[in-house]
Parts: C-alpha cells; structure tokens; sequence
C-alpha cells in the first residue's frame, strides 16, 4: 500500500513537471516589437480601405496622375473639408440636390457626371478611405505584398519559426504546422491540411499573398471578422513557402517540381 | 442537409433519447429491484471489460474533457514538438489499449446470453459505435497527424457551440470523413445509451439521486414540522389549551 503511494507521488509529480513548461507564458513574438501592421504602414492604413479604394475609386479617379473621369483624389483631404467628403462620398446626388456650391460646380465641371452614391458605406469605411488617401494610400505597398523574392535570410528564418510555431502569431492564430506539413521537416507538421512545400510555386506570390490574408480556417467564433497575420508575418511565412518550394524543387529537379 | 442534420439537430436529439430513455427504464425497473441487480451483474460480467479496458476508457474520457475544458492549455503544451510527440504517443498507446479492451469486451459479450434481445441487439449496437469511435480515432492519429492540436482548434470550438445550443455544424462539416464519423459515434452512443444494459447503471444513479433527494425532504419536511410545532401561533393565542 505504501509502495503504491509512493508511485502515485512519482506519476503526480511527473505529471506536473510535464505539465509545467505548458502554463501560459508571455512569449517574446518574433519580429520584436515593430512587427505590426500599424508599424508597417503607418497607423491609419487599412487593407479593407485599400481593398475598397481599388475596387470603387481607382474606375473613375487616379491618385495623382490627373483627371480621369472625376478629379485626381491626390491631396482631396486637404482641398475639401472632412465633413464634406463624408456627405458627398456618401450621397453626391444628395449634396448636389441641394445646391452645395462646391458640388454643384463640380456636376459642371465634369459634364454632369455624378459620382455613384456609396451608400452601403459605413462612416467609418469612408473615413478609412479617406485616411488611406491621406497618407498617400495608393502609394504605399504593404509589406506582404513585397515578393519573396526580396525576402533575407532573417525573413525566411523568421517564416519558418511562424511556420512551426516557434515564435508566436500576433494575432493569438495557431500556427501553420498544426494541419500542414512542408517536406524536409520531419514529422513537425500536420497532415489534416494539404501539404505546402509546393505552394509557393503553384500559386505564385500574388495569390499566396492575397490568401494569406484570409484565414485559412474558422476555426473560433468571430475569427474571420479579425486580423489573422500582420502584414511583416505574412511576408515572412511567404519568405519561408518560397524557400521551401525553391528547395524542393532543386531537389526534385524541373521534372518533379512541374505538379 | 443530411450531414446538416447529423451535426446540428442530432446532437441535441441524442441527450433527449437519453434522458427520455433513461426515465423510462426508471419507471419500468423502480418496483423489480432483483431485475436491477440481476442486469447489473450482467454489466460487470460483460460490458465492465477488464482492468485494460476500465483504465483506457477513463483516460480516453479525462483526455477528450481535458481538450473540451482547456483547449487553450492543451495548444500551449502542443507548443513543444516534445510535449506534442510526448500527447500524441501516449494517445495512441491508450487507444490501442482500448481496442485491445474492446475486443475482450465484445468476445464476454457473445459468450453471454440475456434474457431480452432487445437489450442485446442494442448492447451490440453499443459496442458497434465504441468500436468506430475508437478506431476512427486511431486511424486519424495515422492518417491526419496531431489531431490533439487541431481537434482542440475545430472540434472544441464545435463542441462548445453544442453546449452553448448553435450548434456549428460547418466546423464539422469541413472535417474529413473519418473525423465526422468520430464525433457522430460519441453522439449516437449517448442516443442508445439508456436502451444497453449500461442503462440499467444509469438508472441506479437516478434512483440513487431520487432516494437522497427524497431523504433531504424529509429531513427538510420533518425539521419543518419541528419548528411550526414549537411556533404554533395557537400557543400564543390560546395558551391554556395546552
């Protein structure tokens, strides 16, 4: 009977030293402390603004290139006042119906041309566009849309730590290897999710870029209404997809890497 | 809409089957006390298993609860390729173990015959889905490696939604075959539970619960009287009819 006490104290206190080392700790993230979207592009840039930008403003108006059908958005900010873009981008029919002589002059100006009303538009998104083209938006390319090609060796390093989580997500995410697996790395990967030593090369840096902005799995409540990987994040994983797909490939040879 | 059904509807139909089930028995087994000690010395001679099986399937349950209660705990062990192969070993090791204690299990059950062929029939059933959940479990451990870390990122949060009554079926629906045909196992034997000789355990605990409760209000009730015998306002009134 004492024996067995003894080994039950044993077990128990085997069990806490396994369990130890698995209590929350606060761990140092792997980009250091700049390693946040904000940091990256300035602390109003939004993708969601850049995203709307793209698909609603760029048909009609350049971003200092001149006239396009409507005004070069160029320095708008400072042209007009904040309460007014947010009425005219909202509802320019609005505005113009009622007699703003800004509006009106230019309803003239661009031969009676009226801007759509954007009116499924939130405040906030509008102001976010307007933030976007404040600090000069258009010009800015976030850090995940550099390509891999660029990326250093600490880049790559850095992708791969994300990659197995060895380093943490920002965003509290769980790492890549939790379902996928890249060749070359043992058994450190999953394999519910397919297998990504290739991924760089079949989607190429544009798609893996806009893919990874998305999360990949819905996997808690509310998650794909949050951000996922910071930009720096996003660009690393890349970094390290395209060094493994490069690797794979070298080892392969052209034949075997043409899936 | 089938697969809709499974994973959204039918785990709530399952604990319905099992607390109606589990009231029926009760009702028709509470006056044959010698039915119910007949029946549970028929568990412990078939479906009880050897120590094996006991032991496997309380670290499997205590395992599965672990995942369920503190995902965020297990992910953070999982952190460490040592800990994850450490989990994921002993896991399998269990699982095994516990297909090793089924089939002694299923082997005392076949030897066995009962009285009703209802409650065989529904034992075998029983040990039909603990045989599935067990070995999809095992096959998934092979097949789609570190399921203690993505169990805890998709079927907890699955789990969870069941729990909280909205069901999120399309965190399941999204899984592989084998890992809805896990969870499907867990949901259907909870359904034929109360309708397996297991019933009859179920049916003790109930009248286990029912006579403490019934023996807390008489207590309650006889404390009760107690107290408006000794302050009967018709002492106050009338004293001298004492």
């Amino acid at each position: 009977m004492r024996m067995r006490a003894r080994y039950g104290w044993i077990v128990c206190l085997g069990l806490f030293l396994l369990l130890f080392p698995a209590l929350p700790v606060k761990t140092k993230p792997a980009s250091g402390p700049d390693n946040d979207d904000a940091d990256a592009a300035g602390p109003k840039f939004s993708l969601e603004a850049a995203s709307i930008f793209g698909k609603r403003c760029t048909a009609c108006h350049t971003y200092g290139k001149g006239t396009k059908v409507g005004p070069d958005l160029k320095g708008v900010t400072d042209r007009r006042k904040r309460d007014w873009l947010l009425k005219f981008i909202h509802a320019s029919s609005v505005v113009i119906q009622s007699g703003d002589p800004t509006a009106t002059a230019l309803f003239a100006e661009f031969k009676q041309q009226r801007m759509p009303d954007w009116t499924d538009l939130s405040e906030k998104q509008i102001n976010d566009i307007l933030d976007f083209i404040s600090i000069g938006g258009p010009d800015i390319k976030p850090a995940d849309e550099r390509n891999a090609e660029l990326a250093t060796a600490s880049d790559i390093e850095q992708g791969r730590q994300l990659f197995f989580g060895e380093a943490p997500l920002k965003y509290g995410s769980q790492s890549c290897a939790s379902c996928h697996s890249v060749q070359g790395n043992g058994w450190r990967g999953g394999t519910l999710g397919p297998d990504l030593t290739d991924v760089y090369l079949r989607h190429q840096d544009l798609a893996l870029t806009a893919f990874l902005r998305q999360p990949c799995f819905r996997w808690e409540a509310g998650a794909a209404a949050g951000p996922y990987l910071t930009v720096k994040e996003s660009f690393a994983l890349k970094s390290f997809l395209r060094q493994s797909a490069v690797q794979h490939k070298n080892q392969v040879g052209p034949a075997g890497g043409s899936r | 809409m089938k697969l809709n059904f499974l994973f959204a509807i039918f785990p709530y139909v399952a604990p319905g089957l099992l607390v109606v089930g589990t009231a029926v028995r009760y009702l028709l087994l509470r006056k044959h006390p010698e039915i119910i000690s007949a029946e549970i010395k028929e568990v412990k001679a078939s479906l009880a298993g050897n120590r094996l099986w006991q032991i496997s399937l309380v670290f499997l349950v205590v395992g599965h609860l672990i995942a369920l209660v503190m995902p965020r705990m297990l992910l953070q062990w999982n952190s460490s390729h040592t800990r994850l192969y450490l989990l994921e070993g002993a896991a399998f090791a269990i699982g095994c173990a516990a297909l090793a204690g089924w089939i002694v299990v299923l082997w005392r059950s076949l030897s066995r015959h009962g009285e009703s062929r209802l409650i065989e029939l529904s034992d075998m059933a029983l040990l039909a889905l603990l045989f599935v959940g067990i070995s999809s479990g095992l096959l998934m451990a092979v097949l789609y490696r570190w399921g203690s870390t993505w169990g805890a990122m998709i079927l907890t949060p699955y789990l969870m939604s069941v729990l909280r009554g909205e069901a999120a079926a399309h965190f399941v629906l999204q899984m592989p075959f084998l890992a809805r045909l896990h969870v499907f196992s867990l949901f259907a034997s909870i359904a034929v539970l109360p309708v397996t000789r297991v019933g009859t355990v179920l049916v003790v605990g109930l009248r286990a619960i029912f006579g403490l409760a019934g023996r807390l209000a008489s207590g309650a009730a006889g404390a009760a009287e107690g107290w408006f015998k000794k302050h009967n306002p018709a002492g106050w009134l009338w004293p001298e009819e004492d």
